[in-house]
């Protein structure tokens, strides 16, 4: 592992039972500094993965490295704040007085609990007891206890989860300014504005595998142009013969293809010459959404 | 471990279902040890003689000080020691807080010494909880018959003491074996409680006929807690259920420390290889 990986894994494999392999040969690298989204829908194994990163379950086979240790190492988990889907408080205790039982077992002073619920805007409700907390509240506090060591690095296994509107725009930002600077975040999600709005770079895990890596802007794929015409077919057809124009998609009755912006009155003069009426051509962006649902649903959904 | 322990202390110190076991077992222990009996001396059923009134005299002033609060430890004593063995660790399944407590920084392992230790002060303060005013209603009990008053010595105190403590905390690592196995609090108290209460009785009522269930007996935590605190008399009014001497107090002394230390082992091994989920 380099100086400059936070976290690394080869091969991270989880079978539960002979049927179901929750994580599959997963090769996964978070550089230092980093916000890393971990996105994918329901059952992809985003939290399973995390589990077996923070030393919660054995992995079936494969390596993971994190801050230079095994998973679940006394080193590696000093420097690790985590909220994982499942993490619980105890109800009898207020909010305050079970951070302060997660000082203790992290070893870190009690007179950082205030500050970690302001951070997360529970001060005011610090004293109440946890099992009078809304949802939104218990993500809180469990946001407030992952960040009492002051981490290296942040695991937040879907942070937004249970928030209104506004905390979660309130969340979002938060973990946007704990993510600068030297703290790496992972931030596992399946709503991909989430990513978009907070992530420098994307993992995209389905079923298990990984499925693609880079940037937001990589995941986007080129620029491109959108069509709208009274016949779509006859469109396709002519645009097949032109040299330099890519791959042709159907969005919402409208041709989608990739070809340089600045082309766009060629295209429409052909299409005109051709027969076509064109109603609409503008450049267009694939989507991060649509970019996920390629690539996670790569039999149905959208056509290539 | 320093640090298992103390946070674990926050949290027991706090806990209202511990001091609800304490309460009860407070006045459990008061009410059969010292209450009850001596209302039976003071108003003798029809029937009862002489040399009955004495034992049960006996039994509630100073000199039966010791014999009579550890009658109460087998059977009554360890089933709350069982529930809170099995609440002290099951309930961090319940409340999902396992995982948020492995996350932190102590060793699983760790974790599990801090427990365990703070089970120990558990049974430190079930133990004080009914020494201290056990000693306090025999010092009354002794002035107003007028008997003579005389308190065991100091060693024979802490023997008692150590006795007592060893059937407590044995019961309580069984508590929390159970919740590490069954990963939760109901079925481990429910499992403790049948197995203290019911099993160790079965086998008592038919060890008499049958040699190999006598062999088993002598093997089992209650049994053995059970001779413990039979080697202390008197035993209070008639038999104290759960007391009687079927082993010699070494022998039961070292059963009860290999239960104890069987039962760690196991919570270890199962504790450090599961998933944590
Ligand atoms: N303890 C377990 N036993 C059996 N199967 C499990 C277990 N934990 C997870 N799985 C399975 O592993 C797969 C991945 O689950 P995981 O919880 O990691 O998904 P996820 O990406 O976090 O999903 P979500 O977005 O719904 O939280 C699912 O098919 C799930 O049913
Ligand atoms: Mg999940």
């Amino acid at each position: 592992m380099t100086d400059t990986l936070v976290l690394e894994t080869e091969h991270l494999t989880k079978r539960y039972g002979p049927q179901l392999i929750a994580v599959h040969d997963l090769d996964l690298r978070v550089r230092r500094g980093e916000v890393y989204g971990f996105l994918g829908p329901n059952g992809a194994g985003k939290t399973t993965t995390l589990r077996m990163l923070l030393g919660l379950i054995a992995p079936t086979s494969g390596t993971a490295s994190i801050l230079g240790s095994a998973p679940g190492s006394p080193e590696a988990l000093a420097h690790i704040g985590a909220l994982v889907e499942g993490f619980g408080f105890y109800p009898y205790l207020s909010g305050r007085r079970n951070l302060q039982v997660v000082a203790r077992y992290a070893g870190v002073p009690a007179a950082r609990v205030d500050g970690a619920l302001d951070q997360v805007g529970l001060a005011a409700r610090g004293g109440d007891a946890f099992k009078g907390y809304s949802l939104g509240m218990k993500q809180r506090l469990g946001l407030a206890a992952a960040l009492l060591k002051d981490p290296a690095l942040l695991i937040l296994d879907e942070p937004t989860n249970g928030l209104d509107p506004e905390g979660m725009a309130d969340m979002r930002a938060l973990i946007r300014q704990l993510g600068r600077g030297e703290r790496s975040v992972v931030l596992s999600s399946h709503l991909l504005g989430e990513v978009e709005q907070i992530c420098d770079r994307v993992g995209v895990i389905q079923k298990g595998r990984l499925v693609v890596e880079g940037t937001v802007a990589d995941l986007r794929g080129q620029a491109g142009l959108l069509v709208r015409t009274d016949s779509p077919a006859r469109a396709r057809e002519i645009l097949a013969t032109m040299a330099g124009v890519g791959p042709v998609a159907e969005v919402d009755g409208a041709l989608r293809l990739t070809a340089d912006p600045s082309r766009a009155a060629e295209i429409n003069r052909r299409l005109v010459e051709g027969g076509v009426a064109v109603s609409e051509l503008r450049p267009a962006e694939r989507s991060l959404e649509e970019a996920f649902l390629q690539l996670t649903q790569p039999e149905g959904g959208v056509a290539r | 471990m320093r640090a298992s322990f103390a946070a674990e202390m926050m949290k027991l110190r706090r806990r209202p279902a511990l001091w609800v076991l304490l309460g009860v077992w407070f006045l459990l222990a008061l009410a059969f040890g010292y209450l009850i009996p001596y209302a039976l001396y003071q108003n003798p059923p029809a029937g009862m003689g002489v040399p009955e009134q004495d034992q049960i005299l006996a039994s509630i002033v100073p000199g039966g000080w010791l014999g009579n609060v550890v009658s109460g430890f087998p059977l009554f004593g360890a089933a709350m020691l069982v529930i809170a063995g099995a609440l002290v660790v099951g309930s961090e399944y319940g409340w999902s807080t396992m995982g948020t407590v492995m996350t932190q920084r102590p060793g699983r392992l760790q974790v599990l010494a801090g427990k365990l230790a703070a089970l120990a002060v558990v049974a430190v303060a079930f133990e004080v909880i009914v020494f201290a005013p056990g000693a306090l209603a025999s010092a009354i009990i002794g002035g107003a018959v007028d008997g003579p008053v005389d308190w065991p010595a100091v060693p024979e105190m802490l023997e008692v003491f150590a006795a007592g403590f060893l059937i407590f905390f044995t019961w309580a690592a069984l508590g929390a074996l159970l919740a590490v196995l069954f990963r939760g609090t109901s079925l481990p108290i429910g499992l403790g409680l049948v197995w203290l209460l019911v099993i160790e009785g079965l086998i008592a009522g038919f060890a008499g006929s049958l040699e190999v269930l006598e062999t088993i007996r002598q093997g089992l935590p209650g049994a053995n807690g059970g001779s413990l605190a039979a080697t202390y008399p008197p035993t209070g009014v008639a038999e104290t259920p759960g007391v009687s001497a079927v082993t010699g107090p070494v022998h039961a002394a070292a059963v009860l420390a290999l239960w104890a230390m069987g039962a760690m082992a196991v919570s270890a091994y199962f504790l450090r290889r599961r998933d944590v989920t």
